[in-house]
């Protein structure tokens, strides 16, 4: 399968004087799920809150399905960003109405039986859990969506490691036949057997880009080795 | 989607301001059983003013500039966690515009703000008239109801000078809000100082006009603007504010980053 879900051709993004991503062009594939790699400062949050619609590109073209960023791209990109993002005064019921309510590809039969699995009280309220179950909950609502592309910002970095295997457990088996997961991470070594693809970015520029077995094959190491190589302090 | 958003935007409107109304009413309930008690008791004028202080002042403090000048900023707050807080990341997400958004902000602003001309009413009007005069409670808020219709122009000047001050103050925090994200992430000491800047600037227009409607006064169009003078401040209030809405649903969706 070699069609292009997401694109972006000389894709810049500044702030002010600072150029976080700087002509970036690439094509991202469908049914692939894709490592977004990159030490603090690359560009990785930037390229998927681009891609989300939180952010407006200084320069450059990008687009999701073949259409520029906007009202009709977001009812099929997932996104789950790397803060807690609910509103606190909302119970997990009353979340599950709402992302029913505006999104046509939600599965709430699927997202109560994650929630369920993870032992979240429906009746609780956002502010009144902790941390890691904070970010289940939004992990859960994510991926319960049958979205063409799903864009998870360091989607494991706050829970602990049960719950990192029951992450990507959940990306691998639930993630809809044919769509596209890019996942932004510093914990590269958890999500590396999950990878197909690996994009790693460095200075808001592309570093390198392939599928993950190719990599492996041609350096002989390991993603997360060739990570802590290419980054080194 | 408009109808979806107006719902979500009306229950996190109420889920503040209902209570804050509700408490009104008891205080108001309150107040009125209180005093119509304290009557039955013949000579306690003394403990009748310590109540009427006690329950009136506040209450009638409270609905008269409280709930409107807290549907402002509430409106404000609003507008800021759906178009730049975290919780942005989730509003501005879904498949709505940024138009849409703040339409739905705008038009709850302005519900509250009916509701709040009416609490003004209601709770001080009606407590009043259970205890001032020899009258009784019907006779008293019949006539509250005349002294409301004989004086409608002037009370209809008031109330839309304090509807577009509101509103104008509301589309002004917007604004503030707006630049201030744009160049620092949105802290709140760059909105301040961008809302006295706006302030500043939109007086030089409202000067204008009443500059402009001054010189109108000689000729029979200008004697007609002169009979609505107290309109003047209003009407260059309201089309500032127009301004500023259009400004800011056209540049919503391109101009408008979650930071």
């Amino acid at each position: 399968m070699n069609e292009v879900i997401l694109s972006c051709h000389g894709l810049t993004k500044s702030y002010g004087s600072l150029t976080a991503l700087n002509e970036l062009s690439l094509d991202i594939f469908k049914g692939k799920i894709v490592g977004l790699l990159g030490p603090n400062g690359s560009g990785k949050t930037t390229f998927i809150k681009l891609a989300a619609g939180l952010l407006n590109a200084t320069g450059g073209s990008l687009t999701v399905n073949g259409l520029n960023i906007g009202v009709e791209t977001k009812k099929h990109v997932s996104f789950l960003p790397d803060k807690d993002y609910l509103p606190n005064k909302m119970r997990v019921k009353e979340l599950l109405r709402l992302f029913s309510d505006f999104y046509e590809d939600f599965d709430n039969a699927r997202a109560v039986d994650m929630l369920s699995r993870l032992g979240i009280d429906f009746s609780q309220r956002f502010s009144t859990m902790s941390k890691g179950t904070r970010q289940k909950v939004q992990f859960s609502l994510a991926m319960s969506r049958q979205s063409d592309l799903y864009l998870l910002d360091e989607p494991i970095a706050a829970v602990d490691p049960a719950a990192r295997d029951y992450i990507l457990r959940t990306i691998i088996q639930n993630y809809k036949e044919g769509s596209t997961v890019i996942i932004s991470t510093h914990l590269i070594a958890d999500v590396e057997p999950v990878l197909d693809d690996v994009i790693m970015l460095q200075n808001g520029t592309l570093r390198l880009y392939g599928p993950a077995d190719q990599i492996r094959n041609d350096t002989g190491k390991s993603i997360d080795t060739l990570f802590r190589e290419v980054y080194r302090c | 989607m408009l109808r979806k958003c107006l719902k979500y935007e009306t229950k996190a409107f109420a889920r503040i301001m209902l209570p804050i109304l509700i408490a009104n009413g008891i205080s108001s309930t309150a107040f009125i059983l209180v005093a119509n008690n304290i009557k039955l008791l013949k000579g306690s004028l003394g403990i009748l003013t310590f109540f009427a202080f006690l329950f009136l002042i506040p209450v009638m403090f409270f609905s008269m500039f409280g709930i409107p000048i807290l549907s402002c900023f509430l409106g404000a707050k609003r507008y800021n966690d759906v178009m730049f807080s975290e919780q942005a990341y989730l509003m501005r997400t879904l498949p709505v515009s940024g138009r849409t958004l703040i339409i739905c902000i705008l038009v709850n602003s302005l519900i509250w703000y009916v509701i709040s001309f009416l609490g003004i009413f209601i709770f001080t009007a009606v407590p009043v008239a259970t205890v001032v005069g020899d009258r009784n409670v019907a006779d008293n808020i019949s006539a509250t109801i005349t002294w409301v219709v004989q004086n409608r122009e002037q009370i209809f000047q008031g109330a839309v000078y304090i509807f577009t001050a509101l509103i104008y103050t509301e589309c002004l925090i917007f604004l503030s809000i707006t630049f201030a994200s744009r160049i620092s992430g949105g802290k709140w000491i760059f909105t301040f100082l961008f809302f006295m800047l706006f302030r500043f600037l939109f007086t030089i227009p409202e000067t204008i006009i009443m500059i402009i409607f001054l010189k109108e006064e000689s000729n029979k169009i200008g004697e007609i603007i002169t009979s609505f003078s107290s309109l003047i401040p209003s009407v260059s209030r309201g089309i500032l504010s127009v301004i500023i809405i259009a400004y800011l649903l056209i540049t919503v969706d391109k101009n408008t980053e979650v930071k």
